[in-house]
């Protein structure tokens, strides 16, 4: 490292740049002071194992001086020895050398950026702040104490431009820098007056809003903003389109020649119009002529569900409205005059009536099919409410009623003619009032049914009574000829079990009109229940599938890591290092029997090390096939031993080829013997023979030993063999270790 | 290569350079190609030894772990000499070894080597046979020593009796290296050497 670069930004730490330099410290803390010491520093204050001036001095307790770093170093990466007497030593025996220290900070250095420029010569301690611990030195030499770093203050010290552009420049040309040349310095635009980088000042020139520009189409000059604005509005010669272009005139012209081409071609723009406004008008009648049909089908099922049973059991009393007007008018002009002649006297009966019915009616409002007539009734009770009230009157004054029925006044009035134009509206809204009106009227039905009982409270007469018993017939009788579909309709939409027991709590079956909407809304609920469902389990389904491919990921490295291991196993079996190897061979028997059918029966042992930083080699055995050679008693078999070197790590500091002696032995395993029969052979390595030189495959090919080590049966006849296991000897002598 | 142990070779290089007392000892260190890991040492034959004389090359490899660890230097000039393998060069000495302190350096590692030149260790052998002639027959390992300084490490002494021998070999038809070794091994004993060529 050289301490003119490194030293001098981290000089400048403290100069408050925000400058980050621990690195910087933490690589020149390692080692000694490499600065040049003017005079040269006696050696006694060099450390002998970085050769430079010693930092943080320490000495052992044996007499030596190191760098801090340097000794810990050394007793950690070698062995706990004195680098320069090899005496025995431990952390505990090294202590800091504060005498060498002050001598060391006081002397004299030329300032590391003298290459650079700057003469200056000055004590060690005066070059930072802090790194030299000068506080110590100050403390000890009141000369230093208004000395300032000199680093902090030296002119060619290199330090970073403080704008962050990456620059390194020395201290004197920094403020030029920043002023003139770094590309992050701020400089206002002339247009718009922005503060931005210099460096960015040409990319902004090509975007700022307020650079003047010219029209690519007419010679008027503008800021950019207003470009935009211009060529939409105001260019007189920009293209643009007829605004009849979607109507069918395919015409663009520049916009000078636009109010022309509207004057001049108005026939033509009215004729596209035209054709426009027809073609919508015939969507809309397909778009009503489709409401239609569905008003049409509700209807239909509405007069389905009213059976015209209940029209005679309301025989002249009251026929049902909702299917027809005149249906509806008729029988209530009777209604009418029977009010006015007979109130008085069904009322005692009508009470109790009413009472009983009160629950139906109110329970029937919501239905489509009793809307229509409790609309009517209510409004009907009402009138001969007031007609009840104006009894008196009525007979005199018979023209209040109209009025009455109409508005609800209390003046009656020509019963007989008002009251069918009423009724008439009445039948006409039901008919032909879409269901989105139904809905209305259902709500205004409701209420009349409030103003209905209010009716009954204060007295109702027979009209009401009637009613009620339409009312009561009606239900019962729709409750029994629907019931069978209701039952059906409810199977099929089992989804709204609710929906059912409210049917059978309430008794009075709800007809298609109204379980439609219902239904929807049920099944809606259903359908968002179940999108809930598969969302969540959705969601699931992407929790497992990262899961699983976690675990993948897993499996994947975990089998690394088991071909590591083996790897590193099998490295670990070879670190015998002291050139003796013991080798088992499993399963003989099995191998000879291989080699009597004429298989070529090879057996390589793990690879050892002649010595810690010696040879790596195996050993091979071989059982030769009984028909090699020919010319042997059929069957002889052999046991051939041999040594392969292999491509060790330490071959390249190892001489070549191989020398030495190679000692192989069979081992005798009885154990009872004193004096085992050992079988053993040694070769001496000849340097010449390609098995000793440097293999250049992981194991070289050539081995060298001997072809016919022991006859198998000999091996057999012996104690060789213990568990049909041979034992192989093998130590390796060799000069180069 | 490790920075520490770059640094502290430049450091030495500058100090094998300019020392005077390098110079007079005949020491000299070179890079072989641009890193600091291979380097070429050279030492002269110590005076009053039988290796007076000689330059003999050395091969210097730096380990990354420098100077934490040893250098590790082999002779390239053949040599006969008991703690030197006359084969292969390599050295048997303590310092190469497990007595390396971190406070050694090329320079001391190279005077060590002159030191054990002139004081053989034939006790810690690194080559049996010649430990074995240094031994037995120390004017004929002497002899031999200075005979081969002359022949490899260009010393300045002919030894007539003994270059006639190799001539006598080679004109057998062996090769001059084989014949000196297989002499300088049995003692400069032509037949002996002859049959122990043979018999190789």
């Amino acid at each position: 490292m050289s301490s003119g670069s490194l030293g001098a930004p981290s000089g400048d730490s403290n100069s408050g740049q925000g400058y980050s330099v621990a690195s910087f410290s933490q690589l020149q803390s390692i080692e000694g002071y490499e600065y040049e010491f003017d005079p040269p520093v006696d050696s006694r204050y060099e450390c002998p194992v970085c050769l430079l001036v010693l930092r943080e001095p320490s000495q052992t307790k044996c007499g030596h001086r190191f760098c801090r770093e340097c000794i810990l170093r050394t007793l950690k990466n070698s062995s706990s020895r004195c680098p320069i007497d090899n005496e025995p030593l431990t952390e505990a025996d090294i202590y800091p050398d504060n005498y060498a220290k002050r001598e060391i900070l006081n002397c004299t250095i030329k300032c590391p950026n003298r290459e650079a420029g700057c003469e200056k010569v000055f004590p060690l301690c005066e070059l930072k702040v802090g790194q030299f611990a000068t506080v110590f030195v100050v403390k000890s030499f009141t000369l230093v104490k208004n000395a300032v770093a000199h680093l902090q203050d030296c002119q060619f010290t290199l330090i970073p431009c403080p704008n962050k552009c990456g620059s390194i420049l020395p201290r004197r040309d920094i403020n030029k820098h920043v002023e003139k040349h770094c590309g992050l310095r701020i400089v206002m635009c002339t247009c718009c007056g922005a503060n931005i980088h210099a460096q960015l000042a040409q990319e902004h020139i090509i975007v700022c809003p307020k650079v003047p520009v010219k029209c690519e189409h007419c010679p008027q000059e503008m800021t950019r903003d207003m470009l935009n604005h211009h060529l939409q509005t105001a260019c007189e010669n920009v293209t643009v389109l007829c605004p009849f272009y979607p109507l069918g005139c395919g015409s663009s012209l520049k916009r000078r020649n636009e109010n022309k081409h509207l004057m001049e071609d108005g026939p033509n723009h009215l004729r596209q119009l035209c054709g426009a406004v027809t073609h919508i008008l015939a969507q809309m009648n397909v778009h009503k002529q489709y409401l239609e049909q569905i008003v049409e089908n509700s209807d239909l099922s509405r007069r389905e569900s009213l059976p015209s049973r209940q029209q005679q059991d309301s025989g002249a009393c009251l026929t049902h409205t909702t299917s027809t007007v005149s249906g509806l008018s008729s029988p209530l002009n009777q209604v009418v005059n029977n009010d006015n002649n007979n109130s008085r006297r069904i009322e005692p009966q009508s009470q109790p009536a009413i009472r009983g019915q009160h629950p139906v009616s109110h329970f029937g409002l919501p239905h489509n099919d009793n809307m229509a007539p409790s609309k009517s009734i209510s409004q009907l009770s009402k009138s001969s409410q007031n007609h009840q009230r104006k009894t008196g009157q009525n007979t005199r004054h018979p023209s209040s009623l109209p009025s009455c029925a109409a508005n609800t006044t209390k003046q009656v009035r020509k019963p007989e003619a008002s009251s069918l134009p009423f009724l008439d509206n009445v039948g006409h809204g039901n008919v032909e009032e879409p269901p989105v009106k139904g809905s209305n009227l259902s709500t205004q039905s409701h209420q009349l049914a409030v103003d209905n009982s209010v009716a009954e409270a204060t007295g109702v007469d027979i009209l009401a009574a009637t009613v009620a018993g339409l009312n009561l017939q009606s239900s019962s009788s729709s409750a029994k000829s629907k019931d069978a579909a209701l039952q059906e309709e409810t199977k099929a939409q089992e989804l709204s079990p609710s929906y059912q027991s409210a049917t059978r709590t309430q008794g009075s079956p709800p007809d298609a009109v109204t379980t439609i909407p219902l239904v929807f809304t049920m099944m809606e609920q259903v359908t968002a229940t179940f999108n809930q469902k598969l969302e969540a389990q959705d969601k699931e389904i992407a929790e497992l599938k990262s899961t699983v491919s976690n675990l993948k990921k897993q499996n994947v490295e975990l089998s690394q890591n088991v071909v590591e291991l083996q790897a590193l196993v099998a490295n670990g079996l070879s670190k015998s290092y002291n050139g003796k190897f013991y080798w088992t061979i499993q399963g003989f028997r099995g191998h000879k029997q291989r080699a009597l059918k004429g298989e070529l029966v090879t057996l390589h042992s793990h690879p050892f090390y002649t010595s810690m930083w010696g040879y790596k080699m195996c050993l091979r055995a071989n059982i030769t096939s009984p028909q090699i050679k020919p010319d042997r008693a059929p069957g002889q078999q052999f046991l051939s031993l041999f040594v392969h070197v292999m491509q060790g790590d330490n071959d390249p500091i190892l001489p070549w080829p191989f020398t030495g002696k190679i000692m192989l032995a069979l081992l005798d395993q009885n154990k009872n013997e004193t004096r085992p029969n050992h079988v053993q052979e040694t070769l001496e390595a000849k340097p010449n023979l390609a098995a000793f030189q440097r293999p250049v495959q992981p194991r070289n090919q050539k081995g060298f030993g001997f072809l016919e080590f022991m006859p198998v049966t000999t091996i057999e006849a012996g104690t060789y063999l213990a568990n049909d296991c041979l034992l192989v000897y093998a130590q390796v002598l060799s000069p180069a270790g | 290569m490790a920075n520490i142990a770059e640094q502290r070779i430049k450091r030495e290089f500058k100090e094998v350079v300019r020392s005077d007392e390098v110079a007079a000892c005949n020491i000299k260190v070179e890079l072989v190609n641009d890193t600091v890991t291979e380097l070429r040492g050279e030492i002269g034959g110590p005076p009053d030894t039988a290796y007076e004389g000689g330059k003999f090359k050395l091969e210097i490899n730096i380990p990354e772990t420098y100077p934490f660890n040893p250098p590790q230097v082999k002779f390239v000039t053949k040599i006969w000499h008991p703690n030197i393998s006359s084969v292969t060069g390599a050295i048997c000495l303590d310092i190469l070894k497990d007595q390396w302190a971190a406070a050694m350096t090329l320079r001391t590692v190279l005077l060590s080597l002159q030191a054990l030149l002139a004081a053989a260790e034939p006790d810690d052998p690194q080559d049996a046979v010649v430990a074995q002639q240094y031994k037995d027959n120390n004017d004929i390992f002497q002899r031999t020593a200075r005979h081969w300084t002359t022949a490899y490490a260009q010393g300045p002494t002919k030894d007539k009796e003994l270059e006639d021998k190799i001539g006598n070999m080679k004109s057998m038809g062996f090769d001059e290296h084989k014949a000196r070794v297989a002499l300088s091994t049995k003692d400069w004993d032509v037949t002996k050497a002859a049959e122990y060529l043979i018999g190789q």
